[in-house]
């Protein structure tokens, strides 16, 4: 049986295309989902947008319910400054749902089960984030490393164990990701084995293997929803501080 | 949950052994060769979502719903607009209602007030005149009776006269006369 984790290779699916900093660029079964995620989500959302209906149809109104619900999102945990980050966020939310998603179909790729990918998210958010902060507040955004209204003497305790919770964000953000996705592909993997190997028996580990697959669904809409709020929540702080 | 349980279990076992689960069974996804080709289409894709989503689906969208925010409310105002139209058109009609009925009634009174002054006018005329012709009937009953009683006095002494004349022979009528007015006088009582 293959390995569990023979399912998150990166394959080229054509000769390199060309060349950056020495490293060949092709197109791999990753790039492939991803550009899916983006077609699709984008069909998806233009076709909803299109007619602009007073009253809208099915896909208007999806189109709608997300629109909304990233905007309350930001409303709710960013506030005043965080509509100018309302393209990104809600194309974060969009690009991490549809590709958590994508990877639940069979034969599909989850492109989001990639440290590299969730990684450089979590690093473009968390550098973006402190950049941020810092061209608003100037010096005054390292005030984010001791909290308003401690004591002075516990200074040399608390700054160093909030300056390691910040440094340690962009990690948890994108280990949190990726580990989600990892683990449900490979139980529904090993799941799938036993359903296999067990013969007639493996109705048992085919029944569990349904209620993970729905299980998985929701951590797929979670983990999207966690990740695009976290985010959120990381700009307010860089915006308002705490 | 029992689905829950194992998974977090495995999650958690996952994550404790994820830095020598990497080495040993080799994860995919810490091959840090395969790491530029994905940041680049990672790169590439989202941009392209980007895009597309700041220039071509969110402004429309937010358009759509802020003209049906617009057109809802436009309609709550005509709606309320013409409740409060419709309230004072009630008002004005409650008042006019009222004036109408004030009216009618002052008209009511007028015209009972009237008709009551007639018929006491009427009733006032009726007894005075019965009253006048009551007066001018126990007067002339009184005078029949003066009369009548003055009549009888002449009478007496006619029938006293004869019939002292047949008794006696002879009879003076002044002094007949004189005893009769004399009797009457005593036995009046």
């Amino acid at each position: 049986m293959a390995s569990p984790l023979e399912q998150f290779a990166i394959q080229d699916l054509t000769a390199p295309l060309f060349t950056i900093g020495g490293h060949h660029i092709a197109v791999t079964n990753s790039a492939v989902f991803m550009m899916g995620a983006v077609v699709l989500s984008s069909g998806l959302l233009l076709a909803g947008a299109g007619k602009g209906a007073m009253i809208p149809g099915r896909i208007q109104a999806m189109s709608e319910l997300f629109y909304e619900f990233i905007a309350n999102m930001i409303r709710d945990n960013v506030g005043s400054g965080g509509k100018k980050f309302f393209p990104f966020i809600f194309t974060l939310f969009i690009f991490t749902l549809f590709g958590n998603i994508l990877g639940m179909l069979p034969y599909g790729y989850t492109f989001t089960s990639q440290i590299a990918v969730t990684f450089f998210m979590a690093m473009v958010v968390f550098l973006g984030v402190t950049l941020i902060g810092l061209f608003k507040h100037g010096l005054h955004f390292f005030s984010l490393f001791f909290p308003h209204g401690a004591p002075l003497f516990t200074a040399p305790i608390l700054i160093p164990i909030e300056l390691v919770s910040y440094l340690s964000r962009p990690i948890s953000l994108s280990v949190r990701l990726f580990a989600n996705m990892t683990v449900g592909h490979v139980l529904l993997k090993v799941l799938a084995g036993f359903v296999v190997a067990l013969g007639i028996f493996g109705v048992v580990p085919l029944v569990v293997l349904v209620a993970i697959t729905a299980l998985e669904l929701l951590v797929a809409l979670l983990q999207a929803y966690i990740f695009t709020i976290l985010c959120c929540i990381y700009l307010n702080d860089a915006l308002h501080l705490h | 949950m029992p689905v829950q349980a194992l998974r977090t279990s495995v999650a958690a076992a996952a994550l404790i052994g994820l830095p020598f689960a990497a080495q040993a069974a080799g994860m995919p996804q810490f091959d840090l060769t395969r790491f530029p080709t994905q940041i680049f289409w990672l790169v590439v894709c989202f941009a392209v979502l980007y895009f597309l989503m700041a220039k071509a689906v969110l402004p429309k969208i937010g358009a759509t719903i802020e003209s049906r925010e617009h057109k809802i409310q436009a309609d709550l105002d005509a709606a309320q607009k013409a409740n409060d139209a419709a309230r004072a058109a009630g008002v004005e009609q409650e008042k006019a209602l009222a004036e109408a009925r004030g009216q009618a009634s002052g008209l009511i009174r007028e015209a009972s007030e009237a008709a009551a002054a007639q018929t006491s006018a009427k009733l006032h005329e009726i007894s005075d005149r019965l009253g006048a012709e009551i007066v001018a009937a126990e007067k002339r009953i009184g005078e029949q009776r003066t009369q009548t009683l003055a009549g009888l006095g002449s009478m007496s002494t006619e029938i006293a006269t004869a019939v002292l004349g047949k008794l006696v022979g002879s009879a003076d009528p002044a002094q007949v006369a004189r005893v009769v007015d004399e009797a009457a006088k005593a036995g009046k009582p």
